[in-house]
């Protein structure tokens, strides 16, 4: 396994200093601050999606919505408050709705081998496998668990924040990252010693 | 990784790495400019309601003048014929009050116009 530890995407969060200047442009018709805005935002609000509705192009589609949606309601953000949480929640409320406007939930089968632990592939495939492993167990977390977990962990998000964006107790919140990290630590633990 | 407890307030860096590539969404100045694309499309098609509220307005003033013109026309039509209150006044019908009564700079004393009631 190669992924190294990395510290989570604060670095766009920790510039919420000027995010008030920032919504004030947009507000008043600056379509660059806005793709400041969208720039800044893009790979958590997808990773978000892509959380929820596992496809990338449909976690794609959703991201944009609700891109478009913050900004329609912008002038409801409240400007002391930190944006990306309020951002995040019209990011997981989009994914939630076309989630559930699909017709058929469209599940991504699991690989018996890679879910089983089959055979090693090959050294170059790993990373790719690794990647495969996880969004599959991913998928068979209930929505909120996935979110969770991608929130703190990879977003950095504090389990208020997060309570915050998913309208839960933070207590749930906990419980949610707890039992998703469980069963994912598993699947790495499998791997690590599979290599 | 951190041994988990559901107290545990940290991040496990290495599990949000492992995730975070999993998760990795494609280009991102191609996604910026698509919602760009998507937001010029937004500004440039009014909304809905937008229309319909103009059409609306354009419709009310219509109706406004139209309501008037109808109003003015009937007015025309119904106008009361030269006379009429006179006639109104002569006829038998019309007012069980004598017409001078009627036509009296000053209001007529009210016994008067008892004692004519009563007359009748």
């Amino acid at each position: 396994m190669s992924p190294k530890p990395q510290p989570p995407d604060e670095a766009a969060r920790k510039e919420g200093g000027d995010e008030a200047a920032l919504v004030s442009r947009v507000l008043a018709g600056d379509r660059a601050a806005f793709g400041t805005l969208v720039e800044r935002y893009q790979a958590q609000a997808r990773r978000v999606a892509r959380a929820v509705l596992g496809d990338p192009d449909e976690a794609d589609d959703a991201a944009q919505d609700a891109f478009l949606s913050a900004l329609v309601k912008l002038d409801q953000y409240d400007r002391h408050r930190p944006f990306g949480p309020w951002l995040m929640r019209i990011v997981a409320n989009a994914a939630t709705d076309r989630r559930r406007r699909r017709a058929v939930r469209r599940v991504e089968p699991l690989d018996v081998g890679l879910v089983g632990g089959g055979p090693r592939p090959d050294h170059d495939a790993e990373r790719s496998a690794l990647g495969d492993r996880l969004r599959a167990a991913l998928a068979e977390l209930p929505e909120r668990r996935r979110m969770a977990v991608i929130l703190f962990d990879v977003e950095g998000y504090s389990h208020a924040e997060i309570a915050q964006i998913l309208g839960i107790p933070e207590g749930t919140v906990r419980s949610e990252v707890f039992h998703a990290r469980r069963r994912l630590r598993i699947l790495l633990a499998d791997w690590k010693e599979e290599g | 990784m951190d041994r988990e407890t559901p107290f545990n307030h940290r991040q496990d860096l290495q599990l949000g790495a492992a995730l975070r590539e999993a998760l990795a969404p494609g280009d991102p100045g191609a996604f910026v400019a698509r919602v760009l694309a998507r937001h010029d499309a937004a500004r440039a098609t009014p909304p809905a309601w937008d229309v319909l509220a103009s059409w609306g307005r354009r419709g009310v003033a219509v109706a406004a003048v139209a309501a008037l013109a109808a109003g003015l026309l009937v007015g025309w039509v119904m106008r009361p014929a030269a006379g009429y209150i006179e006639d109104a006044l002569g006829s038998p019908s019309g007012t069980s009050l004598p017409p001078a009564a009627l036509l009296a700079q000053h209001p007529p004393e009210a016994s008067a116009a008892f004692a004519s009631l009563i007359e009748r």
